[in-house]
């Protein structure tokens, strides 16, 4: 199948390993890979910042990219890029009064899909060792990004494809399906509330003990890498309000299986039986904010392409195997 | 004054939809609504899947649609005694006391009651339900209601019911002769409610469907409660502190 | 190429603004930013807010599970309420007629200033004139009556106004405001509850924190008000177009005392509320309280038809509400926030609302669904509410629990549009300047070609280092967010190496 892949901006400029896992992947599996020169971005920023008017241009220069070159499907390392593509490209198109434009936008979309639906609706992909020679020995947690989860519905397919490669130590991330506080020019306009929801975040991926989280999106985890790079470097979110857990108590570290780390357990939606009465131990105003300690040095965070296109021969290393970990991301 | 802020509110609402001097007269029928209104309805495309799973095997990779043709239940799934075990489930989950009666209700009224108490009942409850009571009954009727401060002295209150809802425990009172007007139900601190067998739907709409809309209604479901501090439940608040459901007869 | 130059702006944007829009607590005075700071260290009202909306949240969870055909009774909420709009003037006189034939009084307020002239006015001709000097009325919470302010006018008038609702009645005597749609004191724990009692309520001496001993204490405060008050105040959950019929749901029994002790009933509805026929009622009330309370049925649900002879007050009024509902309803892309049923669910899901309670939306209605709705009464031209809109991450998980399947998200982004339309700060911001830029570069793949290949000077430039701190707007992502080192290469210049030494090597091959 010829494969026309849209890299996303933030994978083009930030992260190209990112891209260049995808195809790596895509590759082994026997595909032709395409790269349509003219693409950009989905027009998202823009988008959910009001700018319809300057959305419309990037709408228009992805649709001829993906217009001029011959495909069969394409694909995107990103649920959120991939979102946009179908929910927000025709409407902005249309609203603009670009019907011409609406139709090809949606048209294109119909036809992308972000990787792990690739992989498992169109290529049949169940078992990434298998199919893929996926390696990856390490403690890893995922988070479903918003986007993937509620507008692309991809349910378990990241998640199962990771459990299924070989050698990984999968822990589940509590609290996973709540926001890291992105949200694009959101952590721009309101960075507070954005630093709050990352803290939460940050400090549930930490409570799992992983050496790595990843996901589907690129942007998040920049965003979660930033903040784990940042309690890891300082024990706290400098200048930002205290920014305590709520629902996140210190316990005892021996559930979580990993020594000398101070564990973080979420308690998710306490009961009647459970006593964590607002202002009680544990989510008292007191407590201190900031994790001084107990930070596993290098946990970082790193896209699931990566992980599916690591193998013994060529392995994706981690921090503690030497690899470098910039603001929080694997390189 | 009212009436131009009437026209001017009328004359908004056209204006917001985008009519000209008002629109054609819709049958208000529910049941009949068209699908998909030009405004509120999914857009063409974008629209987000409503599937757990965009489809298997061809998804779209933007999307999915929404069945229209799916509806909600009308009728439940329950009958017989698996009904009234339902009923009972539920009733006691929110802390109504549930009592089950085959014949004559009136030893476990008035087992519920204290002896020699004061209570009211509505005009038309079954006399010989109060046979086993002894102490000052209270018949509330046209022309002789109670008022308010004499609700206020009455240990309990004595009712039947129009319908019971099993899947969600919910009694229904109509204000018929023999559930009685509203405020007798509310101001005694105890309720002792009769349910009939016959009564009891499974699913909601089952039993909107058995009410009369012009009746004054007031659906029950447990005691009196509220949630308001830390959302801890407390039961018993202004409303009658003990609900007490006797289920009358055999399920069929 | 599919530029076609200037674009048609949508023709309602011209129309709408003669419609007015609504006043009253429905306006921010300070922008979301700003109280949202105020509220982020405040640890404690963080904590109770946190573990009331997670518990609730659960709950809810739980019973929505229990109904297989939850999809399909939100997509028919969804239609009836979409029919409803659509057919507003049809629904709301057949409302008029049935109401008025059953004996009940109709008057239409435009704004909050007439609807609370006429609640005014009636308490006036039907409440008498205490010892005091004063006249009482006893209240249902409402929200509708919350949003015109209706309390504090009525104080000014010299008539005082007692919210029944334990929640209301702590928000009241605490001299506070509601933070949330359904338990309105959420951000109160018990300790600070009990003190508000022990300060405010004379008759209660010492009390614990014992949610039950509290509870108590309110019904013993209440009671001879209840029975002895001859005007109450209501809200209204559903209005019946085809019975006349108006019902309130509830748990703790105030509603009922409020709609059938006193001799007259004053309920203040908005327009939006209606329902086209009583039978729709199977699937609202299965709906409402699920979303809502996390029940399978609430308590208490109360129907009444104009009065009903020798049942409940004899006096019974209705004022139908506007203050900004049409011009809401003239926006054709937001025009579902009116759906809203008042459940709260989406507040209970919000990431954002769990960590700034709802004093920060500024308005009657926090939240999601007061991020939309608030901008779209009052038209998001005014000012005070343009923040409203950002107040999201878009994460969407509001939209998954709506009970009538309102795109929260879809219309956040909307308002956004036209905020960013409104054009509110002649000068431009560092992020409007920054996204101006990266519109021109995103237009073409070769000037983001290009912008790229100054990858390798940045990279260089920041020594290959990852980035700490940056200036001006960028400095508040780094105030708590490290951002990885620039890569030497964008992957579009990578692709293109790699194409060439293929090229190369097929070239020598």
């Amino acid at each position: 199948m010829k494969i026309a892949l849209f890299a996303t901006c933030i994978v083009d400029a930030m992260y190209p390993e990112v891209a260049q896992a995808t195809v790596t992947i895509l590759r082994r599996l026997g595909h032709e890979i395409v790269f349509p020169s003219g693409q950009t971005c989905c027009g998202q920023m823009h988008i959910n910042s009001g700018k319809f008017a300057q959305a419309e241009p990037v709408i228009a220069a992805h649709a001829r990219a993906f217009s001029d070159t011959d495909w069969d499907v394409a694909v995107a390392p990103a649920a959120s890029c991939v979102a946009s593509l179908g929910h927000q490209q025709p409407m902005v198109a249309r609203r603009m009064g670009n019907d011409a434009l609406a139709a090809e936008a949606a048209d294109i979309a119909g036809q992308t899909y972000e990787l792990s639906q690739l992989l498992t609706d169109v290529l049949g992909i169940t078992d990434a060792a298998a199919d893929l020679g996926s390696y990856f020995p390490h403690r890893v947690t995922y988070h479903p990004s918003c986007h993937g989860m509620r507008l692309l519905r991809l349910g378990d397919r990241q998640s199962d494809l990771l459990r299924s490669v070989e050698g990984i130590d999968y822990v589940d991330l509590p609290l996973a399906d709540a926001c890291c506080g992105f949200g694009g020019t959101f952590s721009v306009k309101n960075p507070e509330v954005s630093s709050a929801m990352l803290a939460d975040k940050i400090r549930t991926v930490h409570s799992t003990g992983a050496e790595v989280c990843t996901g589907g999106d690129a942007s998040c985890l920049l965003h979660m890498g930033g903040g784990l790079s940042r309690f890891q470097r300082t024990g706290s979110f400098e200048g930002t309000p205290d920014v305590t857990a709520v629902h996140v108590r210190q316990t005892s570290s021996t559930d979580v299986g990993d020594d000398n780390v101070d564990h973080l357990t979420a308690v998710v939606g306490a009961d009647d039986d459970d006593h964590l009465t607002p202002g009680e131990k544990g989510t008292s105003p007191a407590e201190p904010s900031r994790i001084q300690s107990g930070f596993r040095v290098g946990q970082s965070a790193v896209h699931l392409a990566r992980i599916l296109a690591s193998t013994k021969e060529d392995p994706l290393r981690v921090q503690s195997e030497g690899a470098t970990v910039s603001g929080g991301s694997l390189r | 004054m009212t009436d131009t802020a009437r026209e001017e509110i009328l004359g908004r609402i056209n204006q917001a939809l985008g009519r000209r001097g008002g629109g054609e007269y819709v049958s208000s029928v529910s049941g009949t609504v068209p699908a998909g209104a030009p405004a509120a309805g999914p857009p063409a495309a974008g629209a987000p899947a409503e599937a757990p799973h965009a489809q298997p095997g061809a998804p779209a990779a933007g999307g999915g649609t929404v069945d229209q043709s799916a509806d909600y239940l009308r009728t439940g799934t329950h009958e017989g005694e698996d009904l009234i075990e339902v009923l009972i489930d539920r009733l006691e989950d929110y802390k109504a006391n549930v009592h089950r009666v085959s014949g004559d209700p009136a030893e476990t009224i008035a087992g519920l009651l204290e002896s020699g108490s004061k209570i009211v009942v509505p005009r038309g409850l079954d006399d010989s339900w109060l046979n086993a009571f002894t102490g000052d009954v209270s018949v509330d009727a046209p022309g002789q209601e109670l008022s308010v401060p004499e609700l206020d002295t009455q240990a309990a209150v004595v009712t039947a019911s129009a319908v019971a809802i099993a899947q969600t425990g919910t009694i229904v009172l109509d204000g018929s002769p023999e559930c009685g007007r509203r405020a007798i139900t509310l101001v005694p601190d105890h309720h002792v409610c009769v349910v009939r067998v016959e009564d009891v739907v499974d699913i909601v709409p089952e039993g909107i469907a058995r009410l009369t809309p012009s009746a004054a209604l007031t659906f029950i479901s447990g005691p009196s409660a509220t949630s308001d501090i830390e959302l801890k439940r407390v039961e018993g608040v202004h409303g009658p502190r003990t609900l007490d459901v006797i289920i009358l007869g055999s399920a069929p | 190429m599919t530029f076609l130059g200037m674009p048609l702006l949508p023709s309602t944007r011209r129309d709408r603004p003669t419609i007015p829009g609504g006043q009253g607590n429905i306006v921010e005075d300070e922008s979301f930013a700003e109280v949202s700071h105020q509220h982020l260290s405040n640890q404690q009202l963080r904590n109770n807010i946190g573990h009331a909306t997670s518990t609730i949240r659960e709950k809810r969870a739980d019973v929505v599970a229990e109904l297989d055909d939850w999809e399909e009774l939100r997509e028919a909420g969804s239609r009836a309420k979409n029919h409803v709009m659509e057919n507003l003037p049809e629904y709301l006189a057949e409302f008029e007629a049935n109401f008025t034939a059953a004996g009940g009084v109709i008057h239409w307020a435009r704004d909050a200033d007439e609807a609370n002239a006429i609640v005014t006015e009636l308490a006036e001709a039907n409440a008498p004139v205490l010892d005091s000097g004063r006249r009482e009325v006893i209240k249902v919470k409402s929200m509708a009556t919350q949003e015109i302010g209706l309390n504090e006018h009525l104080e000014t008038q010299g008539i005082d106004a007692f919210e029944t609702d334990l929640a209301e009645l702590i928000v009241q005597l605490g001299d506070d405001k509601p933070s949330h749609i359904l338990v309105p004191a959420i951000h109160r724990n018990r300790d600070e509850i009990r003190d508000i009692f022990e300060e405010k309520m004379p008759d209660a001496g010492d009390l614990t924190n014992d949610p039950t001993e509290l509870a108590e204490a309110a019904r013993r405060h209440l009671r001879h008000k209840f029975l002895t008050t001859k005007v109450a105040v209501s809200g209204a959950n559903f209005g019946i177009a085809d019975t006349g019929s108006l019902g309130v749901v509830e748990s703790e029994g105030n509603g009922r005392m409020c709609l059938t002790l006193p001799e007259t009933l004053i309920t203040v509805m908005g327009i939006e509320k209606l329902l086209p026929s009583f039978d729709d009622l199977e699937v609202f009330l299965q709906l409402l309280p699920r979303s809502s309370t996390g029940e399978r049925m609430n308590p208490y649900t109360s129907f009444w038809t104009g009065s009903t002879p020798g049942d409940g007050p004899q006096n019974v009024h209705l004022v139908l509400l506007d203050n900004g509902r049409t011009r809401a309803l003239a926006d054709e892309h937001g025009r579902t926030a009116l759906n809203c049923i008042r459940c709260s669910a989406c507040m209970n899901v919000c990431p954002v609302y769990e960590r700034t309670g709802g004093h920060a939306y500024g308005s009657t209605y926090p939240g999601p669904i007061g991020a939309i709705l608030s901008p779209l009464m009052t038209g998001v031209e005014a000012e005070e509410n343009g923040s409203l809109p950002y107040a999201s991450s878009l994460c969407g998980a509001c939209y998954d629990v709506c009970p009538v399947k309102i795109d929260i998200p879809s219309i956040l982004v909307h308002l956004r549009n036209e905020d960013a339309e409104a054009n509110h700060s002649p000068v431009s911001s560092q992020l409007d300047t920054a996204l101006t830029g990266a519109s021109w570069m995103m237009s073409e793949g070769k000037r983001m070609a290009t912008a790229e290949s100054g990858l390798p000077i940045a990279h260089a430039v920041t020594g290959g280092e990852q980035i700490n701190s940056l200036p001006g707007i960028a400095g508040a992502w780094t105030s708590s967010r490290d951002i990885p080192a620039l890569p030497e290469k964008s992957f579009r210049q990578l692709w293109a190496e790699d194409e060439a030494r293929a090229e190369e090597e097929d070239d020598e091959s």
